[in-house]
């Protein structure tokens, strides 16, 4: 009964619009004051709040967005963009391969997807219209395609998942997301061909071979930070936390000393940014294991697994099952509180079934990453209809083929646990 | 009433650069310990204790920037399409609700942790420091959010610069 009160209690703070972080925070509260006194209940949500960012894994996430903050703001866009024209610009839809492309490569060393929809599509969108593409189309390419780079590594939210799933290792979970990161760019790569062809689009024009070999050459130093924070963290020569402080002081000798595009006044405010950003990030992580732990404390992920069992205990059903309620949830819901809220809750039920961690963290990601693209509520959506200057209802009909492909994925990751598992598979061995 | 403004924003500004100033402080202390290992061949202890109690510090006064800007992720599709009373409802519980936790558990619960911790003399294990000391950034944040939240409150159109900035673009 009581279980139920906290949860009408969050739902109704949430819909309200109280910042979701303290929804969380004084529904969990009020929930332990009905179990014990007012007094202890005050000093144990405090104690568990702090205790939850108590640690240096999640150090990473504030180093990633003070480098995600630096590249954006840096000149790194800029160049990634001119590495994927030479790439691909001379294919068929080759501006809009160049759009997925640069989202892939911008997301994956930034981290961030909401940067590389405003980066990216800032740039990117007014060239597609030139060239005769509509904005709708412009922004949802460029929004799905960001997408991917949340499941590249190095990436925050999986860094998030893996402390939600107390115990996955991070550098195998990064491992994990690259094939399915790369599957979705491929497949949206696939789409973009087709539109190009029915639509009639020509291809751009050769560049000369020397331009091309310049821009590539000029792209090296930015494509390098993959290499050094994801070589490190692979061969076990830093881990994931120091590769953040590393890619930090990269980015920055790289921003600030070589492009010279980032000064004093800009980097301050990339600090100012950067620790809002994390604080709004790591205070969620705080109230939700708060919650997390009342949650256990109740046993409700085990009734709940006892109860989604009596349905089915074919992994595939469940899995299913999963997936349909994260794509509403998705909808409606930012992915960090979604991961927190949901993977205490839903991971227990897929490791009854076998299923292992880092696919089902994969998926999770990959599927709430639809909703970021999806209204009522998608961050990802809204910042590219802002940067392309159009309106999320014009954007619906042009994504519809952008969200069967990426449910595509879904249901590849969900049936095949290979595709996430074998990279880090090879690692371990 | 202007200089309880003139007050908060020059804790805006106070809490603007010692929160730079922290966030710069641990990418360094974080680079050091890399570098101790690699270069010095002298493996640092204290720098990751030291990282973990400064993101403390950052994440909990960083909350209190985040709500002074106004930039915690909320769900708004109900906020945006109210108008008139129940806007105003809302936006007084929201900011309530807001001021009610960070009294009780912020500030309260905060003290009391402190003082649970002194009792037991708990201190960190490489460097020392008291946990208590560590602790005092809970009810310290607590006590900013409550003051912005009584602002909201009591004084609506009391909005940060940063915010007065923002409107005057649109």
């Amino acid at each position: 009964m009581t279980v139920v009160f906290l949860l009408c209690l969050f739902f109704l703070l949430l819909f309200l619009n109280v910042p979701i972080s303290f929804a969380i925070g004084i529904s969990t509260f009020l929930f332990m004051v009905s179990a014990i006194d007012f007094l202890p209940a005050a000093a144990t949500v405090a104690q568990r709040m702090t205790n939850g960012v108590n640690s240096f894994a999640l150090m990473a996430i504030p180093f990633f967005i003070l480098s995600g903050q630096i590249m954006a703001q840096g000149g790194i866009a800029k160049r990634l963009i001119n590495c994927a024209m030479a790439l691909l610009g001379a294919l068929p839809g080759g501006l809009a391969l160049v759009n997925v492309l640069s989202c892939t490569l911008f997301g994956a060393i930034s981290g961030s997807a909401v940067a590389a929809t405003s980066a990216i599509g800032s740039f990117m969108v007014p060239q597609m219209k030139k060239a005769g593409y509509s904005d709708e189309f412009s922004a949802s390419v460029t929004a799905s395609a960001s997408t991917t780079g949340l499941l590249i590594p190095p990436s925050n939210i999986l860094i998030i998942y893996a402390i939600a799933s107390g115990g996955v290792s991070i550098s195998a979970l990064f491992l994990a997301g690259y094939i399915p990161g790369l599957l979705v760019a491929l497949v949206l790569m696939v789409f973009c061909v087709i539109y190009a062809k029915r639509k009639g689009f020509k291809a751009s024009e050769r560049l000369p071979l020397k331009v091309v070999l310049t821009y590539i050459w000029q792209a090296i130093p930015s494509l390098a930070l993959i290499f050094i924070v994801m070589g490190g963290i692979i061969s076990g020569i830093f881990t994931p936390t120091e590769a953040g402080a590393i890619a930090v002081i990269y980015a920055l000798i790289l921003a600030a000393g070589v492009y010279r595009e980032v000064d004093m006044a800009k980097f301050s405010s990339i600090l100012t940014k950067t620790v809002e950003t994390t604080a709004i990030v790591l205070f969620l992580i705080a109230t939700s294991s708060a919650l997390s732990w009342v949650l256990s404390y109740e046993n409700i992920p085990q009734e709940l697994t006892s109860a989604l069992l009596t349905i089915s205990e074919n992994p595939l059903i469940i899995l299913l099952i999963i997936n349909l309620i994260l794509l509403v949830i998705g909808a409606f819901m930012d992915m960090t509180p979604a991961v927190l809220i949901f993977t205490p809750i839903f991971l227990p039920i897929a490791a009854t079934l076998g299923i292992d961690p880092l696919q089902f963290g994969i998926m999770m990601i990959l599927n709430l990453c639809i909703g970021l693209c999806t209204p009522p509520v998608g961050a990802i959506l809204f910042v590219s209809c802002a940067v392309s200057n159009t309106k999320i209802e014009k954007m619906i009909k042009p994504m519809l083929p952008l969200y069967v492909g990426m449910i595509f994925v879904l249901i590849m990751v969900s049936t095949f646990p290979s595709i996430s598992t074998y990279l880090p598979s090879l690692l371990s061995k | 009433m202007k200089a309880f403004a003139q007050f908060l924003n020059l804790i805006d500004s106070v809490l603007n650069r010692f929160l730079q100033f922290l966030l710069v402080l641990v990418t360094l202390v974080v680079s050091w310990q890399v570098f101790s290992r690699y270069v010095l061949n002298d493996p640092s202890s204290f720098t990751e204790e030291l990282a973990r109690f400064l993101l403390i510090w950052i994440t909990l006064l960083g909350c209190v920037l985040a709500y002074r800007h106004n930039h915690h992720l909320g769900l708004d599709m109900v906020y945006t399409q109210t108008k008139g009373a129940y806007r105003k409802a809302m936006y007084f519980i929201i900011h309530g609700a807001v001021g009610f936790f960070a009294l009780c558990v912020m500030v309260i619960g905060g003290f009391l942790l402190m003082n649970m911790t002194e009792k037991l003399g708990q201190s960190s294990p490489v460097m020392g420091i008291d946990i208590s000391a560590v602790y005092s950034v809970v009810p310290l944040s607590g006590i900013l959010i409550v003051i912005y939240s009584l602002n909201a409150l009591f004084f609506p159109d009391n909005k940060s610069l940063t915010e007065l900035a923002k409107q005057e673009q649109l």
